[in-house]
């Protein structure tokens, strides 16, 4: 790949397959994509149809069974670990938060800078202005079994920028919460696209949240079979 | 937040659970205390008693595996004498004797020496003087021993039905000297039927020369010492520290003592494992959250281990310490109070915190191992 086409690209997907072993479902089947830097991507499919795999693959949570994956220019398939990757260029926020049960909104925000330079200190003035930044700075000190679906989406947010990623990945963010949470976090969604330049993959069922999207790619049976982007009247 | 408050947190979650693995490593490192430092004090109660007189060598029967089962010829003491470097000899004969307290029999250990020896010299006495016969039927007791038969200088002991008056009450760190009583060598050997056998020698050396390996010299010397006839004496000389340390029952006491302790350890460290296997189960999804956000395996391998080395020092810091509770009381005993000094060696509580650090690292190896090989996204759909 050239170092030009690489600067333009921050993600791209070359003839991707990924098949489970039981009951040899094939979960990705020979996907090609290129994500740049700084799109609004919405993965739309049915249950079942390898979105969530996809969005596995791309977070290099799991590894293609053939095909390459570059992040940055790099073959990610290659490298002997992607943890480092993960921790500083890769943000994830899951339908069901997977936030830790035993810490304060304010201890999760730090566990991902365990892996950065940062002191004691240093984590935890960064961890507050991530749960200001999302508006739940009031919650730092409350586990996230005495918070709202809401507020431990927003934690889950707030965890999953701490590093500073480059693009965020998101599993049906709000397939847990009522439409006034879910609109809230789609509005967080929004305000980290448009203010911070974040990339945001997507993964969900919402048409709503599809609709806010820039670019909406659908997927049935582990194949992309739509990639456009969204235009006004669609929204 | 610091990583140490972490870990912290994570064994906080189930508390039960922690205080008994912990206590279970609490028992097997005051066990393993315990026990070594017993066997650690009575070894070196033994070393400290002979170094106490001034005692450089000792010398009993070389081919015999227990140092108080040695029977040497008193006479002998006039070959040792011509071996060049030594300066002073004292014969002695050591024997263990059932004694009646309060209608308890409990083993005392009594000496028989010569008066005026050397090994007198050093002697503190809180009552009385040595004796200064060996035709008398007289005794010295040991402080510890005196205290617990309630005796004084002028009182009367019987010894295997013969009565001996106590003329000196003396004073010694080590409790094998403190807890025991000497006699005359002769009236020792006529109550023990001995005849003129002594159990060996007490030497000092002659440092005049300068040479600093004067007393490994005199030791050659004497191990090869020959009689008259050219005959071997077959003399085993050393050290105190050498011979107490080469002694069958203080091998057997430390043998034992390790045996003991390592099967506690091994207790300890199965529950280790069994408590931190467990919570890594658990905790596959928590885990595999923390891989997701990019922790790297050996971070992981890190908070687990860590939680192994906490849980188990903690456990090891509580045994230590009613180790050495355990210990001081058990020296108060009538049965132990002339055996032991009731301290532990700081090397042999060092070894209990190693032993700990052993436990956390064996009984945690494998749960940390599966805990870092979880993939990511096989542990997110865990559910």
């Amino acid at each position: 790949m050239s170092s030009a086409t690489a600067a333009a690209e921050l993600i791209r997907v070359k003839n991707v397959r990924k098949t489970y072993p039981d009951g040899n479902v094939v979960a990705v089947d020979g996907v090609d994509l290129t994500i740049e830097p700084g799109e609004y991507v919405a993965i739309m499919g049915p249950s079942g149809s390898g979105k969530s795999s996809l969005l596995n693959l791309l977070g290099t949570l799991d590894r293609p069974d053939s095909g390459e994956i570059y992040f940055n220019g790099e073959n990610v398939t290659a490298m002997p670990d992607t943890d480092a990757l993960r921790a500083h260029k890769i943000g994830f926020v899951f339908q069901s938060f997977l936030l830790l049960p035993t810490l304060t909104s304010l201890q999760n925000v730090q566990i991902p800078m365990f892996e950065g330079r940062l002191s004691a200190g240093q984590r935890e003035r960064k961890a507050e202005e991530l749960l200001h930044a999302v508006g739940i700075q009031h919650r730092a000190h409350h586990r996230p079994a005495q918070l709202s679906v809401g507020e431990r989406q927003r934690v889950a947010i707030a965890r999953a920028l701490a590093n500073d990623p480059v693009v965020l990945l998101a599993d049906e963010p709000t397939g847990n919460l009522d439409s006034r949470s879910g609109a809230a976090v789609l509005d967080l969604f929004d305000h980290l696209h448009r203010d911070r330049g974040l990339t945001l993959i997507i993964v969900t069922h919402s048409d709503e949240v599809g609709q806010r999207a820039e670019r909406l790619i659908r997927i049935t049976d582990g194949r992309i079979v739509d990639d456009h982007r969204v235009q006004e009247n669609e929204k | 937040m610091r990583f140490l408050t972490l870990l912290w947190i994570n064994l906080t979650r189930r508390t039960s659970r922690t205080v008994l693995t912990s206590g279970g490593i609490a028992v097997a490192v005051a066990t393993a205390v315990t026990l070594l430092g017993i066997a650690e004090d009575f070894r070196r109660s033994a070393i400290q008693a002979l170094s106490a007189r001034s005692v450089e060598i000792l010398v009993v029967e070389d081919g015999i595996a227990n140092t108080m089962d040695s029977e040497l010829d008193r006479a002998i003491a006039e070959h040792i004498a011509t071996v060049p470097g030594v300066a002073d000899i004292s014969p002695g004969l050591i024997e263990m004797i059932d004694f009646t307290v309060d209608d308890e029999v409990i083993p005392v250990l009594v000496n028989g020496w010569l008066p005026g020896t050397f090994l007198f010299n050093d002697m503190s006495f809180v009552a009385g003087g040595p004796f200064t016969s060996d035709e008398r039927p007289a005794v010295l007791l040991g402080d510890t021993l005196a205290e617990s038969i309630g005796k004084g200088v002028g009182d009367t002991v019987r010894i295997q039905r013969e009565a001996f008056e106590v003329v000196g009450i003396y004073e010694n760190a080590s409790s094998f000297e403190s807890g025991g009583m000497i006699l005359p060598l002769t009236q020792l050997q006529r109550a023990m039927v001995r005849g003129n056998y002594v159990t060996g020698f007490s030497l000092r050396v002659d440092h005049s020369s300068g040479e600093t390996d004067m007393i490994e010299r005199v030791c050659d010397r004497l191990n090869s010492l020959t009689d008259e006839n050219g005959e071997l004496l077959r003399l085993k000389a050393g050290t105190p520290a050498q011979l107490v340390n080469a002694a069958v029952f203080m091998k057997i006491a430390q043998g034992m003592a390790w045996l003991t302790s390592m099967i506690a350890v091994g207790v300890g460290m199965l529950g280790m494992l069994n408590t931190m296997l467990m919570a890594v189960v658990e905790r596959t999804k928590e885990i595999s959250v923390l891989r997701a956000v990019g922790w790297k395996r050996s971070r992981v391998v890190s908070m687990i281990l860590g939680e192994c080395m906490m849980l188990s020092v903690g456990g090891a810091l509580v045994g230590i310490a009613a180790a050495v509770t355990l210990v001081r009381w058990l020296s108060t005993l009538p049965l132990a109070d002339r055996l032991l000094t009731g301290e532990i060696a700081p090397t042999i509580l060092l070894t209990g915190l190693g032993l700990s650090v052993v436990v956390a690292l064996i009984g945690g190896a494998y749960p940390a191992l599966r805990a870092a090989q979880l993939r990511p996204a096989q542990g997110i759909s865990h559910e």
